[in-house]
Parts: structure tokens; sequence; C-alpha cells
């Protein structure tokens, strides 16, 4: 009997050690700037696997927006950040086929088809089980964000996943950018600006091809003309000139905003 | 058919009594609560994700069953010797192989039908709809695709160790499954003697991809026309005929 009880006493006491325990390693990762997320059981057991998982949960979400076919010769995220269908793929041609040939096409889907309207919820497990198994995946954030905030109508639950993906990634400036551009078409300008300003000083350091510049430096310096900084919308559109020196819209406002000083 | 049926009773009477059925039905009840109790950003009401891992997991357990159960059939009768006292009765060696092939099907439609029905519980109870056309196309074609593993696997069970066998059928079945796309694709631009090698593999091999309407399951598409539907009814009754023939056939000419 007492050995019973000081066994069940030892459990015990164990238990409540190594709850303490697992509290004082995460605060103590939280000082040291290490997400305490990542030292869950799943990632402790499947390590640097969890960041193929992830992948594969982002690729899935790409598959359900194609309606569970999956086309290895394109862009995800340019895909389903389209507001338009994409030229379709051409379905294989099977005029001189056997009947063989004719039912293996007929168990197959080769159609091209992009999910719509109450549809769009199917792709959020997805998308939460790619940031949940790797905090690094910023394409994720940035396509649970937009789509969240554009095509579920949830920009409180999008702007949310967006802010975490900053947390997590202080560098993204993907993520700064989306933010930026949501906050810049409900017009409010501080925050707007704020964002527009991080994405475009991070895209200078870590790299941000001539589209995405053209992207955030145009209502950035919408923004700066709206909010009196002039000259600094003047030497936004003339770093934009350098890419696009036949751009005849940014010439204009160049010519404009100088008029203006 | 007397003969064919008491063995199969008898092989599913001694396979029923294992755990392997109990264990993935747990797992598969446990993984699709799991999903199922899952709101992704407050929004409750996804199911395809369900749909479609809970397909996966019985497609994957079933054919697991059928492969591991028909691939022991013969080997466990051998290694016993109560094949035996089986063949002095008058039993010829077509009605073993019969026999064996039914059971091991046997076993493999009543684990697919109870994950089945667990499945389709589930998907319902979670608010989806799916058509009941496309329901019953799934269920009949997976019956189908899984009698086809059990001819496979007991024609590799005369003459492959059981592990062996178990290996061999399960990733001829992956390989098929996956790159049957791409085989066909070569096909269509190879030229010469390549193509002769394309098509005879092509046309040879087992198309378990015919069986795999997941995608129109869980992603709303049309069900599979009726003539194409039939039409693999009819290749698989041609395709399993062929395969309990020649393990027939081997059986014959087997020393035991």
């Amino acid at each position: 009997m007492i050995k019973n009880v000081f066994f069940i006493f030892c459990l015990f006491a164990v238990i409540l050690l190594s709850i303490n325990i697992d509290a004082y390693h995460s605060s103590s990762l939280y000082q040291k700037g290490i997400d305490p997320a990542k030292e869950d059981i799943l990632h402790k057991m499947l390590g640097q696997f969890t960041n193929t998982l992830s992948a594969i949960s982002f690729t899935n979400a790409d598959i359900y927006f194609h309606g569970g076919i999956y086309d290895q010769d394109h862009d995800p995220v340019k895909c389903m950040l389209a507001e338009n269908d994409h030229e379709q793929n051409k379905t294989n041609d099977i005029s001189n086929e056997t009947f063989f040939m004719k039912l293996y096409d007929a168990t197959h889907i080769t159609e091209h088809r992009h999910i719509s309207g109450n549809e769009y919820k199917e792709l959020l497990p997805w998308i939460e089980y790619a940031v949940k198994l790797d905090s690094n995946n910023i394409q994720a954030y940035n396509l649970g964000g937009y789509w969240l905030i554009y095509r579920m109508n949830l920009p409180d639950k999008g702007i949310s996943l967006l802010k975490e993906g900053i947390r997590n990634n202080p560098d993204a400036w993907q993520l700064y950018a989306t933010l930026g551009l949501f906050y810049y078409q409900q017009k409010d300008t501080e925050k707007s600006e704020y964002y527009l300003t991080k994405a475009s000083d991070l895209g200078k350091t870590f790299g941000m091809d001539k589209v995405d510049k053209h992207l955030i430096y145009t209502p950035l310096a919408e923004i700066y003309k709206n909010t009196g900084k002039i000259s600094d919308s003047i030497t936004l559109y003339q770093e934009l000139e350098k890419d696009f020196p036949d751009d005849p819209a940014i010439k204009t406002k160049i010519e404009e905003y100088q008029a203006m000083l | 058919m007397r003969t064919i049926i008491l063995i199969a009773q008898h092989s599913f009477k001694e396979l029923i009594r294992k755990k392997d059925l109990y264990v993935f039905f747990l797992l598969l009840v446990g993984i699709m609560l799991f999903f199922s109790l899952n709101s992704s950003f407050g929004v409750s009401d996804t199911s395809r994700y369900l749909k479609d891992i809970g397909y996966t997991l019985i497609l994957l357990f079933s054919v697991i069953i059928t492969i591991s159960f028909s691939a022991k059939q013969i080997p466990v009768e051998l290694s016993s010797k109560t094949i035996y006292p089986l063949l002095a009765k008058p039993v010829s060696r077509t009605d073993v192989v019969l026999g064996k092939f039914l059971s091991g099907s046997l076993i493999s439609f009543c684990s697919f039908t109870i994950f089945f029905l667990c499945y389709i519980i589930m998907v319902l109870l979670k608010g989806s709809s799916t058509s009941i056309i496309l329901i019953t196309q799934s269920y009949v074609l997976t019956l189908l695709l899984l009698s086809l593993l059990s001819s496979i696997s007991i024609f590799f069970s005369l003459f492959l160790s059981t592990g062996a066998n178990v290996t061999i059928t399960l990733l001829l079945y992956f390989f098929i499954s996956y790159y049957n796309s791409m085989l066909r694709d070569m096909l269509i631009t190879a030229k010469g003697a390549v193509y002769y090698i394309y098509s005879t593999l092509f046309y040879l091999l087992p198309h378990f991809d015919f069986y795999d309407i997941k995608i129109r399951l869980v992603h709303d598409w049309d069900p599979v026309a009726l003539w194409a539907f039939g039409s693999i009814i009819l290749y698989s009754f041609f395709y399993i005929t062929i395969i309990l023939i020649l393990s027939s056939a081997v059986f014959k000419k087997r020393s035991l």
C-alpha cells in the first residue's frame, strides 16, 4: 500500500516538474527569439520534414484551386492571386486514339477549372497547415492573407494571418506589401504608408523584381504626394522610370509633380 | 462451387480473428475525427479536405489489407501442410486458387465496406453533400480494384515469399497509379521500337488508375460516363479471369 502511494506521488511529482520545465523552456526560447511553436511535439517528431509537409500542403491548396488537378507547369501564387482565369491548358487530342485510350481519357480529368464562390473556403485548411508546419513559408502567409481578405471577405482574419507572418518573418517584404496595399485600398494612409515603406526598404535589401516594385512604389508615391511629400514622391517615380523608361504615365506624373514644387 | 465457397468461408473466419482490420478502423475513426473537428480560421464548414484525406486512408488501408491477406492465403496452407488433406478431398488445384481468391476478395470487400460506411457517415456529419451516383461508382470501382489486387497477389504468392509478394504488389500498385499518365504521354509521342515497348507496357500492365475517382468524389466533378463505367467493369472481369487462369496453371505445375 505504502509502495503504491509512494509510486503515485513520484508520478505526480514528475508530471508537475515536467510542466514547469516546459514552461521555463518556452519562456527562455522567447527570450532567445526562437518560436516556441517550433518546439511542439509535431516539430520535435518530424524535424525538418515539417517544411516538406508545409510545401505539400501549399501545393494541395493550389490543387484544390484547380478542382483537384495538379499542373506542375504553372506558378501557383500568380495563378491563385490572378483576378481572372489564366490561359487554360489544352486538353489532350484524342482524335486518333484507340478505344482503350479513349477509356483512359474518360476516366481521367484533364479539363482546367478554377473554384469559385462558396468553394473558396475549401483552400483554407491547407493554407493553415502550410503555415502551422513551417512558420517561414512566406508564400503561404501571403496567399492565405490575400485569400482571406479578398476572396473570403474576412479582412480581420487575413490581417491577423499577415501580421503573424511578419512576426515570424520580419524581413518578408511581400507580407508588408500585401498589408500596405490593403490599407491603401481602405484609404488608411498612416498604416498604408508604414507598411509600404517597410516593404520598399526591405525589398531594396532583399531584392524584388520591377513588377513588384511598380506595385509598391506607385501607391506609396501617391501617399507621399497626398501628405505633402512631393519630392519623395518624385524620387519614387524617378526610380520607377529607370525600370520602365517607356511608360508615359510615369513621365507624366514626374512632370506634373515637379510643376507642383 | 460449394467447395470454393467453403474454402472462402474457412479463410474468412480465420482472417476475421486477426487484429489488422480493427486497428485500421480505429486509426481511420481517430484521424477523421481529428480532421473533422478542425476549423481553419474560424471557418468550420470546409469538407473537401476531410473527404480527400478520408478517401485516401480508406483506399490505402483496404489495399494493404487486401494485399497482405491475399498474399498469405496459399503460402499458409503450404507451410502448415493443410494443403495435403485439402487436395486429398475432391478439390482441384483450380478450386483452391478460386477459393483463395474469393476469400481474399471477401475480406477486402468487408473491410472496405466498413471503412466506406464510416467514411460516408463522417463526411455527411460534416455537412458535405455528394452525388449518390459518384458514391456508388467509387464503391463499385474500389471493390473491383481490390479484387484485381487480390488476384495479382495470389498469382505472385505462387512463386514469391509473402514479404516479397506484398512489397512487389504494393510497389506495382503505387507505381502504376502514379506513373500511368506519364506512360500514356510518352506513348503518344513515341516512335519506332520505343513505341512498341511503351505500348506493351501500357496495354499489359493493370490500369489501377481507372478505379481511382477520388478527384471526382472530392471536388464534385461529373460521374464517370456510363459507357466508361461499364467498360471498366468488363476490363476488370477480363483481367481477373486471365490472372486466375495463369495462377491455376502455375499452381497445377508446382510440385508439392
